[in-house]
């Protein structure tokens, strides 16, 4: 066999047939993923604040400072956040045509990426509002939201 | 994708399973790409891995693809699939996307993470078995 016959034939080897259902598999079984890892994140969180020293916790209310977040720390939280949502805000408008017309699988990917983001981040906020001063809340919360301004940066640099 | 995954694993369902686990795991480290390649050179690569991964976690050779021998064409296309299925699997990669899916070095390069000289070798290497074998049949 020559080389060009075989050059024939392996492009004979190329097979293509219909998946209508393949983008939906995908799709549920990363939702699927999505939501276990969410789960995951969940049960870590609340288990690291039944392991919250209780004495802290019952100082939290007054706001006396102590373990947890002082005053003063929680006021620098409290702009550091304000900052994210600004920056936030800002990138989500400029993301927003992209998103809204997301055609790429890798474009609608993000997408459903910031919908996980923010329903993680509205999980974190009403746990924050039960344990305000709550330093390990504050820091997910951090993360959530600078995970949430890299997507949105992706999104914009990215067609 | 699922041409390359069919050809080296040996059937469309687990194809359609690699397919799926590969845009899984691209989706998942989104984050750890950087730009250095195109984003579907990226996938492509989660792709072969994930094909690679499957035929060492089932320690065999990939099943050569049952194909009705209804002319002596299907017939070469049934000895070229067994013969690719006894080489080394890189250059049955190699092969796969060079000569059939029809990639060029420079992209076959950032899929397997080889230079460019590398991959051309490796094509040459994997054309001499395939005619040494489908010759001496």
């Amino acid at each position: 066999m020559t080389p060009e016959e075989l050059d024939l034939l392996a492009k004979d080897l190329h097979h293509e047939w219909e998946s209508p259902d393949l983008w939906r598999r995908i799709e549920s079984r990363r939702r699927q993923r999505a939501w276990a890892a969410a789960a995951v994140i969940l049960a870590a969180c609340l288990a690291l604040a039944l392991l919250l020293p209780r004495p802290a916790a019952q100082r939290a209310p007054d706001r006396a400072g102590g373990p947890l977040l002082s005053d003063d720390a929680f006021a620098e939280v409290a702009a550091a956040e304000k900052a994210y949502l600004r920056s936030i805000e800002r990138l989500s408008r400029a993301a927003e045509g992209k998103l809204r017309g997301a055609k790429s699988p890798v474009m609608a990917a993000h997408a459903a990426k910031l919908q996980v983001l923010d329903e993680a981040i509205a999980e974190l906020r009403e746990e924050a509002e039960r344990n305000t001063f709550s330093a390990h809340v504050h820091g997910q919360m951090a993360q959530l939201y600078r995970q949430k301004q890299e997507t949105l940066e992706w999104v914009i640099r990215h067609d | 994708m699922k041409s390359v995954a069919y050809n080296l694993l040996g059937s469309q369902a687990d194809a359609e399973d690699a397919v799926q686990e590969a845009f899984l795991k691209a989706h998942r480290s989104l984050a750890a790409f950087r730009g250095g390649s195109t984003l579907s050179t990226w996938v492509y690569r989660t792709l072969l891995n994930v094909c690679l991964d499957e035929g060492r976690r089932r320690a065999r050779r990939p099943e050569a693809v049952a194909e009705p021998a209804v002319d002596s064409k299907a017939d070469l296309r049934a000895e070229l699939r067994r013969a690719l299925a006894a080489i080394d699997a890189r250059q049955r990669a190699v092969f796969l996307l060079a000569a059939v899916e029809g990639f060029t070095h420079a992209e076959i390069s950032g899929m397997l993470a080889i230079s460019e000289a590398n991959s051309r070798t490796i094509l040459l290497e994997a054309r001499r078995k395939l005619q040494e074998r489908l010759t001496a049949k």
